[in-house]
């Protein structure tokens, strides 16, 4: 199968390689733009960042019609990982006396709960995405990546204004900010990298397989509980760790922000270049496999 | 320059794939495949081809109609050139921007308003958002809803959804516009005011496919027209033609069908009929040969065929043209026209001649009754018993054809040159 699509960037020159019709030959320089539908991830990425806007746009729609008609509103964003920390912290801090290498404990968890929230939230509107939008994708073309994205990163802006709270708590407990704190940015790409690779992936098998909806809320609470967010790394023995983080980056990944964070101390390098390289990994392949499944949506979804 | 090429494309469906399985079906169907051999699985995929080595192109500034009963693949063709869905085989090059008005207003959010709708659909439809700014006064003055634009979609009915999405579709610049029925939308105005819009631009030299049931608007509108049936191309070309084409293959057809199935479940009906019966009714041309269709605007003759098995006094010959959803449009009678009959014995014929057959295209059933002037009872009727075709021919607007002549009529100063071709009718 081929579909080529011949886009050209003059919408003024149509007629200029006809030469039986020299009236239209007079149009200066053309610029002709041929896209082969080849299945380049590059060719693919260019048609994404076209609809940049619409992508901007779709996140917009997501955050706006979440909060619509609701009382709190954005309130919300902040509110379900804080009340997570107040439990956390009642039960496992204050009662259990779970370790937490001798941060307080409400900082402790909300350092993990706020990332964790950010790839959970994502998980959770991404993942049915496309079914959800199924009357968009059988009406109307564009690079159906965008509804994912938009879900990821309209779950980012949650993660910021969240992370607001985090800040106004960081004073409160009085953790002087250190220069480790600028590893949150390459911390946050490989988040990102990460959690895009894996709703990719899982949305486009999604429409396939209706059960993996069914399994989501369940995927996403056993995963919390892999993840050090209510415990420290730690806690996993020191011969596992290595296939630990193998096995489950965003085990690194919130390691790193409680490090870079809280403790003031860099991630755990090895660690997160692990991370990094399942992440990328992942986005690559579960990009492959949306687009290759992408041609068929329309007709199942 | 060709601006679509789609060559030998196949669009095929999986019947079996059809709304996604769950995965224990698809472990099943692996566990089977396991025990019975590598292709047993397979045994269960049922292939539907919507689409079967369809091949055309389509010329820039060209107006294209796709027409075909139900299910014939042209709704596929649309969302292929759209890009919605791709084909299973063959090549499919668009040279440039496409836009669709297939369902439009699809792309709105119920929880948006009209105004952040209309940003949404803009770019969806594939408008960058500095374009729909500067057209958002013209988009919402099109649909009428300058005092809504605040409010959510949700709250709107929904002839206001559907105006508004049109209002945004009819105002982005693509290469090929694709229209898909949408002009039924709305009320009588802005069904107007969508037809024209579409109108403008494809004078203005856009290129538009069309998919409609409405063979008038096909042939006022298309300068080319493809017919399909069961994913196949039937024919392709210049309009009447095609749709003759289309009349003969699909309309006629079914409507003969039903007929048929009609009469045989019956019987031959007939009402009356012992002092005098009609025998028959038979269409013929200006050359006296039998016809069993003919062209709008074409001469027509009808024969009615008796037996008056006692003299009959004052008789009255009438036929009745009902179309397919049994509406009359035409009635012939001689109680109005033609010789006064006196008296009717024995076995006879009348005939009737129209120089100019005025009913549009479509399959006509005829009744045919014999009955005395005045009276209650027919001697005899014949309901439905005949069936002529009407194909296109003389182009007409609105619900028949009536035989006419222009004339230029100078009046004092008025500087009129009448144009010297074969076929201008003030020479």
């Amino acid at each position: 199968m081929s579909v080529t699509l011949v886009e050209k960037k003059n919408l003024n020159t149509e007629g200029e390689n006809d030469p039986s019709n020299p009236a239209t030959n007079t149009h200066g320089a053309v610029l002709e733009n041929v896209i082969e539908w080849n299945d380049s991830l590059w060719s693919h990425l260019k048609e994404l960042f076209k609809h940049s806007e619409l992508l901007y746009l779709i996140t917009q729609r997501e955050i706006k019609v979440r909060y619509k008609q609701s009382v709190l509103g954005i309130v919300w964003a902040v509110l379900q990982p804080f009340s997570m920390m107040l439990v956390f912290s009642l039960f496992f801090g204050r009662f259990q006396k779970i370790p937490s290498d001798g941060i307080p404990y409400p900082l402790f968890s909300y350092s993990a709960l706020l990332p964790w929230t950010f790839f959970a939230t994502s998980l959770a509107f991404a993942i049915p995405s496309l079914i959800q939008n199924s009357q968009l994708i059988t009406k109307i073309y564009f690079p159906r990546e965008i509804i994912p994205l938009a879900s990821v990163f309209a779950a980012f802006i949650d993660f910021l204004i969240a992370a607001g709270l985090f800040l106004g708590m960081m004073i409160w407990y009085q953790v002087p900010p250190t220069w480790y704190l600028l590893y949150v940015f390459p911390l946050l790409a490989v988040q990102i990298i990460f959690t895009v690779g894996v709703c990719l992936l899982l949305s486009s098998f999604t429409v396939l397989y209706r059960d993996v909806r069914h399994t989501l809320p369940l995927v996403i609470q056993v995963w919390m509980f892999i993840t050090p967010v209510i415990y420290p790394v730690s806690t996993v023995p020191e011969k596992y760790r290595t296939l630990y983080m193998l096995i489950n980056p965003m085990a690194g990944i919130i390691d790193g922000y409680r490090r870079a964070v809280v403790q003031g101390r860099a991630p755990e390098l090895s660690y997160l270049g692990l991370a990094a390289a399942v992440s990328l990994f992942l986005a690559w392949a579960g990009y492959k496999y949306f687009k290759r499944l992408e041609h068929e949506f329309a007709d199942i979804v | 320059m060709k601006i679509v090429t789609v060559d030998q494309v196949s669009k095929r469906y999986r019947l079996s794939r059809l709304g996604s399985k769950s995965i224990r079906e698809e472990l099943q169907r692996f566990g089977r495949r396991l025990v019975q051999g590598a292709r047993a699985g397979d045994g269960d995929t049922e292939d539907f081809y919507a689409l079967r080595d369809v091949s055309f192109d389509i010329e820039q500034g060209e107006t294209i109609g796709f027409i075909g009963p139900n299910g014939s693949g042209k709704s596929t063709i649309l969302k292929l050139l759209a890009r919605i869905i791709y084909p299973t085989q063959g090549k499919l090059i668009v040279r440039g921007s496409v836009a669709s008005l297939i369902e439009v207003g699809a792309g709105f959010h119920p929880e948006l308003t009209g105004r952040e709708n209309v940003f949404l659909y803009g770019s969806i439809m594939g408008m960058k958002r500095a374009e729909v700014r500067k057209k958002f006064d013209q988009i919402v003055d099109f649909a009428g809803l300058e005092r809504f634009m605040d409010t959510p979609v949700k709250r709107y009915s929904s002839g206001m959804y559907v105006r508004l999405g049109f209002a945004v579709a009819a105002h982005i610049n693509p290469k090929v516009l694709l229209v898909d029925e949408v002009l039924a939308v709305g009320d009588a105005a802005f069904q107007s005011k969508c037809q024209q819009r579409i109108e403008e631009l494809r004078r203005g030299g856009m290129t538009i496919a069309f998919v409609s049931h409405d063979m008038t608007a096909v042939e006022r509108l298309c300068e080319r027209v493809v017919f399909l049936q069961n994913g196949v191309i039937r024919s392709d070309g210049e309009p009447q033609k095609v749709i003759s084409d289309y009349y003969n293959a699909v309309v006629f057809k079914s409507a003969e069908q039903e007929n048929e199935a009609m009469t045989a479940a019956a019987g031959v009906e007939t009402i009356g009929g012992r002092e005098a019966e009609i025998l028959g009714v038979k269409f013929l041309d200006r050359d006296g040969l039998e016809i069993d269709a003919l062209a709008t605007g074409q001469p027509l003759i009808a024969q009615i065929e008796y037996r008056a098995n006692r003299p009959i006094e004052d008789p009255v010959f009438e036929l009745f043209f009902y179309s397919a959803d049994d509406r009359l449009h035409t009635h012939y009678t001689t109680a109005l026209t033609g010789d006064q009959i006196a008296m009717l014995q024995g076995h006879g014929m009348v005939e009737i001649e129209v120089d100019e057959f005025g009913l549009t295209p479509g399959i006509f059933k005829i009744d045919a009754s014999l009955m005395r002037r005045g009276a209650i009872a027919p001697y005899d009727w014949k309901p439905r018993q005949y069936l002529l075709k009407v194909l296109p021919g003389k182009k007409v607007r609105g619900m028949f054809y009536s035989p006419h002549r222009w004339r230029l009529v100078p009046l004092g100063e008025a500087q009129v040159t009448v144009a010297a071709t074969d076929k201008n009718e003030f020479l």
